[in-house]
């Protein structure tokens, strides 16, 4: 019922009389006052007026269920969108999905959460997500009968997905890669991505994309200052987190069913601020070297350059970008 | 040497039925070394204690099967940079546990056990590159008393 009875405030302009709802709905008057009441506890600005009824004031930036599910009803995404769950707090949202049932092999399953307790980077570090001014959520894919190599390059994917998301929002964004979406204006980090996969056999059995954007922080801890950026700081603009979700799951569900021709890998390759640069390659045993990187390829990895000019094939370790900030050497 | 280049080594190797191939060029030296999947030993062939005593199994017939690596890349023995490793070798493990992750391009592929059995060797170390198809670790044995 608040699924409904927010929906109803959403789409009027004016007041809402309280007879009128309980009619709508099939509910008792005292039902609808109660859940009002409940709305507002959750933070909704509810105008509650005699003889003229209820009315919802401004779009609040609100996380819920009911939240979401108006979004994506409206963005056209419900379908594409099958299970939906959010938490206050949880340690992190792809342990949501991870534990999460069922799952159309065409559709995606969405777990958002408000804060993250122990939010992740790569390899376990943690990744500052324990406040409310941010976006945190996973994607949980569960395709039918593919290999792991075919969605090796799948936190790419994703990465393009929000970097042109985040352009859609006005922010000029550009891939470190793999992962990293970084503001070019700053040179800072907005947000990153990790994917993880649970196989069986040799079969995906889950596809978890974490995703963290900063959307409305107004400052960081200084250890992260001058590394991570916001939103709001790119872009002055106040956007709800509902709003930015909806922008990277409409990319997203655009170019998903076309992830398997890689044909995305261009655009990638075109966002992608790594390419052409002076890099630092540090595996995660051994010592770090420098480089350019000259080439992404097909599988999507990165060609290095080194000083000798022998190439190597990256795939994994950390890579940061000389002259860039968010990305320190 | 590059990785295309031992990728078609790896394919020679395997037409030829070859287990181990090295190789001397300008400086440099490479070893392949193939690890044949075996079938699966009588449910009595291994016991808990004896997991540990690797040289008796080396001595006697491989026993268990193999888990392979599903992707290129990096393979971590644990969760995260300061946790346990998943297993061990003596570790007891059923279908469905979590044995390692292969990381590649920020991606965490989590291997999970497709046996019962006890992990009886592991053949790479922790943060070592690994190839599609390079056998991880073996897993064998009875563990039902």
């Amino acid at each position: 019922m608040k699924l409904k009875i927010l929906q109803i405030l959403k789409n009027k302009q004016g007041y809402a009389s309280g007879e009128q709802i309980s009619r709508q709905l099939g509910v008792t008057r005292t039902a609808v006052w109660k859940t009002v009441n409940s709305l507002r506890k959750e933070g909704y600005p509810i105008d509650a007026v005699p003889n003229r009824g209820y009315r919802l004031v401004g779009e609040p930036d609100i996380l819920s269920t009911a939240e979401i599910r108006i979004h994506l009803q409206r963005a056209g995404l419900d379908r594409f969108v099958g299970t939906v769950a959010f938490k206050q707090k949880t340690d992190s949202t792809n342990q949501m999905a991870r534990f999460a049932d069922g799952q159309q092999p065409n559709q995606v399953g969405l777990f958002v959460a408000e804060q993250q307790t122990a939010g992740r980077g790569r390899r376990g570090r943690n990744w500052h997500s324990d406040h409310k001014e941010g976006l945190w959520f996973s994607l949980l894919i569960r395709p039918k009968q593919m290999s792991a190599e075919h969605f090796s390059c799948m936190t790419l994917f994703a990465g393009l997905c929000v970097a042109e998301a985040l352009n859609d929002l006005g922010i000029n964004t550009g891939i470190k890669w793999p992962n990293d979406l970084i503001a070019i204006a700053s040179g800072r980090k907005l947000g990153g991505i990790l994917t993880e996969m649970i196989l069986e056999d040799s079969d995906v059995r889950s596809l978890i994309v974490g995703i963290g954007i900063n959307v409305a922080a107004k400052k960081f801890p200084e250890d992260l200052t001058n590394l991570a950026t916001s939103i709001f700081l790119e872009s002055g603009n106040h956007f709800t987190r509902a709003e930015v979700l909806i922008t990277i799951l409409h990319r997203f569900a655009e170019r998903f069913p076309a992830y398997g021709d890689f044909r995305w890998l261009a655009d990638y390759r075109s966002n992608c601020l790594t390419l052409g640069r002076e890099i630092k390659v540090s595996p995660a045993f051994g010592t770090p070297w420098t480089g350019r990187a000259i080439h992404l390829n097909d599988d999507g990895e990165l060609l290095v350059e080194d000083a000798n000019g022998v190439r190597h094939v990256v795939r994994s370790g950390e890579v940061s970008i000389r002259g860039l900030p968010g990305c320190k050497m | 040497m590059q990785i295309d280049e031992i990728g078609k080594l790896m394919e020679f190797m395997k037409a030829n039925d070859l287990n181990v191939l090295e190789l001397e060029e300008g400086g440099s030296r490479l070893l392949l070394e193939r690890h044949m999947p075996t079938v699966p030993a009588s449910a009595s062939a291994v016991l808990p204690q004896a997991a540990a005593a690797s040289d008796a199994l080396d001595s006697a017939e491989k026993s268990g099967q193999l888990i392979l690596s599903p992707v290129v890349g990096v393979f971590y023995e644990s969760p995260a940079q300061d946790a346990e490793p998943f297993v061990q070798v003596g570790s007891v493990v059923e279908v469905g546990s979590p044995l390692c992750i292969i990381e590649a391009m920020k991606l965490m592929n989590e291997v999970s056990s497709a046996f019962d059995g006890i992990v009886l060797e592991i053949f790479v170390e922790n943060g070592q590159r690994v190839e599609y198809g390079q056998p991880l670790m073996r897993i064998g044995g009875d563990v039902s008393c």
